[in-house]
């Protein structure tokens, strides 16, 4: 049991806080419901009788479609907060007129609540869902929507129960039930709120999700053709259609018999509130206990025979014995069966079905399948219950005939089911994700025995795949003639499959040690270790003394990675040393799995042995090594590994091992970043690999060297940051170090823009290429200063921002400068605005001017600017214009850059010096 | 010899390049070589394979197969700019008319600098994208299904 919540509560630092609200909100929700529902249908019956039900059954099935289409188009055109609130807002007056209605005794009134009720059930739950898909990622649905899903039912628990005992211990009037469904939705807007502060804050968009922008292009007739031209589609759709049917007629009988069993409302609305709350009870303890033993046993076939089988019993009891207890049994097979097992079912039936046309297919039955069909069970009702004038007892006759229709498309489906599965398999149609959550199921897994006979490598692979974590005796035989298969993946998966049955494959894997893949060696060496009889230490030995080659390394790659540390110490000096003298066609491989040994025992003594490695004259013994020099995380491999990372053959796994290191060597490749006399690329790729090291450090050595680089590597250093920003938002950014940044980049933009209007650029090559680069330079300028804001803002928001304001159209600049205006700080606004409003340059050269003192009025004092400036490249343009024309100051600061550690500034320099 | 700034001046002219910020530049200048012709030397023959992109610095150079004239490169003009982004053969031969300079790109010091200078790929690439989107439209061609076939 500790395992299964362990399994269910796994909830993250960072996390709790809003998982909790969502858990709350949707606890409330279905508070709300279950104290609506009981009061719904206690008022209806006692009021107006069973007989009208089958009215407001079809009333239901007619109103709720265009309701659904109404409330999803709203939704595309509100934000999804505002869409709650509203929504919530809409539902609490609704009560609060609802509850004075009802004072009212009109017939309509209750007919009004009922539907209302209905709808407010599928409203409510929707919304739900659609701001917790929107407000957690992928990975955190699948680890906090079955939380949430615990929350519903001990909400619908709590609902019922308290319903109960509040109406008969302190005589709440049914009617008053609806002032606590007012508070509660209260609470939820709170809730709703809160979660969305906390989503601001965390600097994530919160969008309504694809699904609701995406369902209007879809065409519904299109959808019925496709379910149409599918047997299996055909079948899921009529199973559906009758579960749904069968759902009506039982209501009714249970209602019927419960309304005469307690005439009175308060006596109704306490018994239905007890028994719709321990119904999801018994229902979520049927799936969290049962459901997955019966799936293994029966399989989908079975399983999705359950609740008809449930309900022909009930009904049977009801035909023979009618009353309440009948009513409770079969509205209680209904109940349990119909939203565990039978649901597990069901979704199973769409596992061979194309992850589309499944997608296309839910929403055709969630939307018609679903509501025609209670409707016309409400009609069939009505002529049975109203024209022919049926008992609850011969309706269970009718109820039966359903049944019958039902059972035989279950078993019909169960061929098909198979069939479709086989194609699906071959076409490889289905997700492996889905399929080993589910694969327990019998007739799955003998699809999958079928695929594996097959000729085609990829349909075996792909089955071996789904079958990577299954126990199942039967297909040991099946599997075993795979392990000689002439492709290494095959064998390699079967020998995979094979090791995680409990039975014993020893002797099957003592053959594969000398397979020709390494990697299926090294698997078969491992669970001959794990499995054999004797002590692993002298086995382990008697392998790192095997003559072949290519044991001895296998079996240094298994004891590398052995828990044991008298095994790892096996592996000495004189293993390696044989191992790497090693020559033949074999060599480089066994070369390779030493590189890759060595990193995992991470053996000080072995350094000079990866060291030489790193050397090695194959490049794939080269890569492994630089990964595994990372994995030691041993400072000794730095210097080495920023070698290789000049390296365009090894750059990717130099950076991937310099990542490895992590905090520890941040300090090391920020003095890299800086140092001038290592290659741009160099640098540039160690700010990359500090954007992969999410930590505070990172960030602090990035940011102190932005006023000790030159402007190229600024850029990858803010690139960096950025990076980081959107990697981590634990991470914090020092305000002041930005600012200080992104003032001098302004200064920078402004000063450039000054020179750029300077009249007397001369007309030659060289002019024309200053004032080029001049004008890039801005451009450059600009960006950084976004990327910097990006560091201060909401980076999406500001990126956007960014292509407005270089966008060509008038409108999206326009856009751009008024939400800047709306976001930036006033102290940064006045330097920014001018550079982004809709300005003459003159106007903007003058403020430029006035906030930063600098004015550069003539060639001259331009190409001093920026020959004392500290971007080489602008300095080598400016050094290139520079004839002996130029005055004395002018030419002194070009000799002075004779001497420039940069290359192309000095190479430029002596070239206008001699001219 | 050229300095860097020089060749950055001359490589400006490329029209492949031409999307590239002269910074950036500067590193293609740095792979660029200065190489010398006599009148009537052969650069390349026709169905040689391709390794190199030309400038012309100074001088004349004829592109001809057999006598057939294609055209005639003169300073700043580039030739062969293909040879950087395939390996087929040259579908021309070109002979230098006079004394000739030319600026030679090694395609594999090319392709070096495209894997170490994202940005010059991206100016490079949006350049490649921009002239074949002028030559589908110039033939009337509709992108998408060509770009589906």
């Amino acid at each position: 049991m500790k395992r299964v919540f362990g399994s269910i509560i796994d909830i993250r630092r960072g996390e709790i806080a809003l998982t909790l609200l969502m858990f709350f909100y949707y606890y409330l929700l279905l508070v709300t419901y279950y104290f609506l529902k009981p009061a719904r249908d206690s008022l209806f019956l006692v009021k107006l009788g069973a007989e009208q039900l089958p009215i407001v059954f079809i009333l239901i099935a007619l109103i709720v479609v265009p309701i659904t289409t109404l409330y999803s188009r709203a939704s595309r055109s509100l934000k999804l907060n505002q869409l709650i609130n509203a929504t919530a807002l809409i539902l609490i007056i609704n009560l609060f007129v609802l509850r004075w209605l009802l004072e009212l005794t009109q017939p309509w009134v209750f007919y009004l609540f009922y539907i209302w009720v209905s709808i407010f059930g599928i409203l409510s739950t929707s919304q739900f869902w659609l701001l917790a898909n929107a407000v957690f990622d992928a990975t955190q649905a699948k680890r906090t929507f079955v939380l949430f899903g615990l929350g519903g039912i001990v909400g619908a628990f709590t609902g019922g129960e308290v319903t109960s005992l509040i109406v008969r211990l302190f005589g709440v009037s049914t009617e008053n039930l609806l002032f606590f469904c007012m508070i509660f939705l209260g609470a939820c807007v709170l809730l709703v709120n809160s979660v969305w502060a906390i989503k601001r804050r965390a600097d994530v968009e919160v969008a309504v999700p694809s699904r609701a922008k995406t369902r209007q292009k879809e065409s519904y007739g299109d959808t019925f053709k496709m379910i149409k031209r599918s047997r299996h589609l055909m079948l899921i759709v009529g199973i559906i259609a009758m579960t749904m049917a069968t759902a009506s007629f039982v209501d009714f009988q249970f209602k019927t018999v419960s309304v005469e069993a307690f005439p009175t409302k308060q006596e109704l609305t306490s018994f239905l509130g007890r028994f719709y709350g321990r119904l999801s009870l018994i229902s979520f303890l049927f799936q969290l206990l049962f459901s997955y033993r019966v799936l293994r046993v029966l399989g989908v076939g079975g399983v999705i025979l359950f609740l008809p089988f449930g309900l022909l019993a009930a009904s049977v009891a009801m035909l023979v014995y009618p009353g309440l207890l009948a009513g409770i049994f079969v509205r209680g097979a209904d109940g349990v069966f119909k939203y565990s097992i039978d649901k597990t079912g069901r979704e199973l039936l769409f596992l061979p079905v194309p992850l589309e046309v499944k997608k296309r297919t839910k929403i055709f039955i969630d939307m018609f399948v679903d509501r025609w069909f209670r409707g016309f069970a409400g009609l069939l009702l009505l002529l049975f219950v109203s024209v022919l004038g049926f008992s609850v007892r011969q309706l269970s006759v009718v109820v039966l005939l359903i049944l019958a229709i039902w059972i035989t498309m279950a078993l019909l489906i169960r061929k098909e089911y198979v069939n479709a599965f086989r194609k699906a398999l071959e076409r490889r149609e289905i997700d492996p994700g889905e399929l080993r959550i589910n694969i327990a199921e019998a007739s799955t897994l003998k699809a999958l025995r079928t695929a594996l006979a097959s000729k085609n490598e990829r349909q075996i692979a792909y089955a071996l795949e789904m079958l990577s974590d299954i126990q199942d005796s039967e297909i040991v035989d099946t599997i075993r003639p795979l392990l000689h298969h002439e492709s290494n993946e095959i064998r390699l998966k079967a020998a995979r499959v094979l090791q995680a049955q409990e039975s014993d494959f020893v002797a099957e894997m003592r053959e594969l040690l000398t397979d020709r893949d390494p990697n299926v060696q090294r698997h078969a060496m491992r669970y001959v270790c794990e499995r054999s009889e004797g002590d692993q230490f002298d086995l382990m030995k008697s392998h790192l003394e095997d003559p072949d080659l290519r044991i001895k390394a296998t079996a240094m790659s298994c004891a590398a990675e052995h828990r044991d540390l008298g095994v790892r110490g096996l592996v000495d000096d004189d293993v390696i040393r044989q191992l790497l003298a090693s020559e033949g066609e074999d060599a480089e491989s066994v070369r390779l799995r030493v590189a890759e040994a060595l990193g995992k025992l991470n053996n000080p003594k072995f350094r000079g042995h990866l060291l030489g490695l790193m050397d090695d004259p194959s490049p794939v013994v080269v890569e492994q090594a630089i990964r595994s020099a990372g994995r030691t995380g041993d400072r000794e491999f730095v210097p080495q590994l920023l070698k290789k990372l000049s390296d365009k053959q090894y750059r990717w796994p130099a950076r991937d091992a310099l990542a490895g290191y992590g905090d520890r060597i941040v300090g090391t490749l920020s003095d890299h970043i800086v140092d001038t006399s290592v290659p741009v690329p160099v640098r540039s790729r160690l700010c990359r690999v500090l954007s992969t090291i999410p930590t505070q450090h990172s960030v602090d050595v990035l940011i102190s060297t932005l006023d000790q680089v030159e402007s190229v590597i600024k850029y990858h250093v803010i690139k960096a940051l950025n990076n980081l920003r959107v990697r981590s938002l634990e991470l914090k950014f020092p305000r002041e170090p930005i600012t200080d940044a992104l003032l001098e980049e302004t200064e920078s933009y402004y000063t450039i823009l000054q020179i750029l209007h300077i009249d007397q650029h001369p007309d030659t090559p060289a002019g024309r290429l200053l004032v080029k680069a001049l004008e890039e330079k801005t451009d450059e300028n600009l960006e950084r200063i976004f990327r910097l804001l990006g560091l201060r803002y909401p980076a999406k928001d500001i990126y956007s921002a960014y292509l407005g304001i270089v966008s060509t159209r008038k409108d999206l600049r326009a856009n751009a400068i008024e939400f800047l205006d709306n976001i930036l700080r006033k102290d940064l606004k006045r330097y920014l605005s001018p550079i982004m409003d809709n300005i003459s340059d003159d106007a903007r050269i003058r403020r430029g001017r006035e906030l930063f003192g600098v004015t550069v009025n003539d060639v001259n004092e331009s190409l001093e600017y920026l020959l004392k400036g500290r971007d080489p490249w602008l300095k080598a343009c400016a050094i290139f214009t520079v004839t002996k024309e130029s005055p004395p100051e002018i030419r002194k600061l070009v000799e002075e850059c004779r001497t420039d550690p940069h290359p192309v500034i000095r190479e430029t320099a002596f070239l206008a010096a001699n001219r | 010899m050229l300095t860097i700034v020089e060749k950055v001046i001359c490589l400006q002219n490329v029209d492949v390049f031409s999307e590239i910020p002269t910074e950036q530049l500067s590193y293609l200048a740095a792979i660029a070589e200065e190489v010398t012709y006599s009148a009537d030397d052969v650069i390349y023959k026709f169905e040689e394979p391709s390794d190199a992109l030309y400038v012309v610095l100074s001088g004349k150079v004829r592109l001809h197969r057999n006598e057939e004239e294609i055209a005639v490169a003169e300073p700043d003009d580039a030739f062969g700019t293909w040879a950087l982004f395939e390996d087929t053969p040259r579908v021309a031969t070109a002979t230098a008319l006079d004394e000739t300079r030319l600026l030679r790109i090694d395609r594999d010091d090319f392709l070096d600098i495209l894997a170490d200078h994202v940005q010059i790929t991206e100016n490079v690439l949006k350049t490649l994208v921009g002239r074949l989107r002028g030559l589908l439209e110039r033939v009337g061609v509709d992108i998408a299904p060509k770009a589906g076939s």
